[in-house]
């Protein structure tokens, strides 16, 4: 059956669309990420126009993160204080990034920079993460391990504004989240990416939350930012297509309420070696798209 | 009865269901003027004729007008005339010509990386040809040209527009066959000769017939219809009829709202996509319970349960999910 999205004027397969949302859903409610990531492409690939894809997907990711809140939020996953403090540094950084983009294009030489900088860091991140939890599951049973605590000084313990967050069991001063979240905010903007991938790792080895509370804190904050995304870009580009978001979040809220109880059967370490592996096989395929000569110099672009 | 039972119903109709009546009928409101015009359209269609010398070509095209639906699936495009005694025919389908923005990779160091911004412009967004012999043995490369009728022809007329300042030609030749490259790949430019059936009429005028399976991915707006028929290697008469494919209905209202009210559209995308979050959630808690109790109608045999139970209960105290609990062990 097929179905005709109003804004994009294409028509596609209904049933491809919501599988697509379906299985990337379920990725997001199990790891808390966010989806932009391999929805967009996907959508491209089953051909709807990119300024398109790009938009509606930021809504539809409205969906599935509103979804996968209020399933975190029972499991009891959501630290709605913490989350407030990273939307504020989110954005804030977001800004700041925005601005480094428009310089670093000044100067030239951005899009190397960036296509590097997001390989680096990607494979950096992933890695680690990888090797840290195949670590701890080798370690096994006997010995439980939290989470490493790389950056944990003395200095940050004496940073003023010191604040409890119950929900994640941890301590921090205000400034701790909320910069480093900013910094996150940063990377996104310039890597143009919703920056799940990396709020997540950061979470749990910096903030040293439980895996599960970052999942669900991450999913709450995306949330939002999607939310006000989507109103820009329906203002600005008029390329929101209301029909294909909620068709792929129809397929995605279900795809995310399994990954959420999936994530509950599965251990802290297990669900980091599964976005440590997404994590890592998104950086090979985008290594591999640097490398290999393109069949075609043009692509179109996202936006103008 | 059942009139009175269904009068009865309609009396007990909630709120709600009038609300969306009222709702609905508003709708239905703003989408009728397009309905009547669009209807009009369809009768209007008449045969163009041709306009060279002596040999009429004349074209038929039906549908004239296609409607996009909600479920819209493409459509077949029927595209008939005659055309003079012993010509061949050309049919070319060309979409109007819209500004298009890409990216072009270049290679810096070992690393493929967007190293331009182009807008280019002046290439038809759709382009398919279809005759009744392959082009190049129909007419002349003059001819081609001058009518624009292949892919080399319409590679001149490529604009292109570069962040980088404006295209020397090398860089601009490199583009142009880029982008033809992506248009092939994507299916916009097609060529298929043998595709045009060709007849003899009783007057000894060519009777010519295409069927057009029509993209499912077209956009909405105004395509042209152009048929050339071809003697001596050289176009000897010519006809065209347009095709407009626009959105009714549902698509149509939607569209119209995310251009018209673009804030109000957006506000509304995002609750919608609230709802319909929150709403599977609901969903979904209400299903929950009901797991973890086994079903009355299936009881489960009293050995396996109690085996199953005695093994998870071991598993949660092995490697449960709770750190603290386990830490304390």
């Amino acid at each position: 059956m097929h179905i005709l999205l109003p804004v994009a004027g294409v028509s596609i397969d209904l049933w491809l669309i919501i599988g697509a949302g379906a299985a990337v859903g379920f990725l997001s409610g199990l790891v808390g990420v966010g989806g932009g990531f391999l929805m967009t492409p996907i959508m491209m690939t089953i051909g709807i126009p990119p300024t398109v894809a790009a938009a509606s997907d930021t809504n539809s990711i409205v969906a599935t993160s509103s979804s996968g809140t209020a399933a975190h939020f029972r499991l009891g996953n959501v630290d709605l204080k913490l989350g407030g403090i990273l939307l504020l540094g989110g954005l804030a950084g977001a800004q700041v990034g925005v601005r480094i983009i428009k310089v670093l294009r000044t100067l030239g030489n951005a899009d190397f920079a960036i296509a590097i900088a997001y390989v680096v860091v990607l494979g950096s991140v992933g890695s680690y993460m990888f090797y840290e939890s195949m670590r701890t599951l080798q370690r096994g049973r006997m010995l439980a391990t939290p989470p490493p605590t790389r950056l944990r000084s003395g200095f940050l313990q004496r940073l003023p504004f010191q604040m409890s967050f119950p929900r994640s069991n941890v301590q921090h001063s205000v400034m701790v989240p909320f910069f480093l979240c900013a910094a996150v905010g940063i990377l996104a903007a310039i890597m143009g990416v919703g920056g799940g991938f990396i709020m997540v790792p950061m979470m749990v080895y910096l903030l040293r939350m439980p895996m599960h509370a970052a999942v669900g804190t991450d999913l709450f904050q995306i949330l939002f930012t999607c939310a006000g995304l989507t109103i820009m870009q329906a203002v600005t580009n008029q390329t929101v297509d209301v029909v294909l978001a909620l068709l792929v979040a129809g397929g995605s809220t279900i795809g995310a309420q399994l990954g959420a109880r999936a994530a509950r059967v599965l251990r802290g370490e297990q669900l980091r070696i599964v976005l440590a592996s997404v994590v890592l096989i998104v950086t090979v395929k985008m290594a591999i798209g640097l490398i290999v000569t393109p069949s075609t110099l043009l692509s179109y672009a996202k936006g103008h | 009865m059942a009139l009175r039972s269904c009068r009865q119903e309609s009396r007990n109709a909630t709120r709600s269901v009038r609300v969306g009546v009222t709702f609905i009928r508003r709708m239905l409101r703003r989408v009728r003027p397009y309905a009547i015009k669009l209807a009009a359209a369809c009768v209007i269609v008449a045969p163009s004729v041709a306009n060279e010398g002596a040999a009429p070509v004349s074209v038929n095209v039906s549908p004239a007008t296609i409607e996009m639906r909600t479920f819209y699936n493409g459509a077949d495009v029927r595209v008939e005339g005659s055309a003079p005694a012993g010509s061949d025919v050309l049919v070319i389908v060309r979409g109007a010509a819209k500004d298009e923005f890409f990216n072009r990779k270049g290679r810096k160091g070992p690393i493929w990386v967007n190293a331009d911004k182009l807008k280019i412009s002046g290439a038809p967004s759709l382009f398919l040809s279809f005759s009744s012999r392959e082009l190049n043995s129909i007419l002349d490369r003059p001819s081609i040209n001058e009518h624009k009728l292949d892919e080399l022809s319409i590679k001149n007329g490529i604009q292109c527009v570069a962040e980088s300042g404006s295209p020397d030609k090398a860089y601009l030749e490199t583009i142009r066959s880029n982008y033809l490259k992506l248009k092939g790949q994507e299916g916009s430019y097609r060529a298929i000769s043998s595709s045009v059936k060709l007849s003899e009429a009783a007057s000894g005028a060519r009777q010519y017939r295409l069927e057009i399976p029509w993209p499912r991915k077209a956009p909405p707006g105004s395509y042209h219809i152009e048929v050339y028929a071809c003697r001596n290697r050289a176009v000897i008469g010519r006809a065209e009829a347009p095709l407009r494919l626009v959105e009714a209905g549902f698509p149509a209202w939607v569209a119209a709202l995310s251009h018209d009210h673009s804030f109000l559209y957006g506000l509304l995308a995002v609750i919608a996509a609230t709802i319909a979050g929150f709403g599977i959630n609901a969903l979904a808690s209400l299903f929950e319970p009901r797991k973890k109790v086994p079903a009355e109608g299936m009881p489960i045999p009293e050995p396996q349960n109690a085996m199953a139970a005695k093994a998870s209960a071991g598993r949660t105290q092995s490697n449960g999910p709770d750190p603290k609990k386990r830490r304390s062990a």
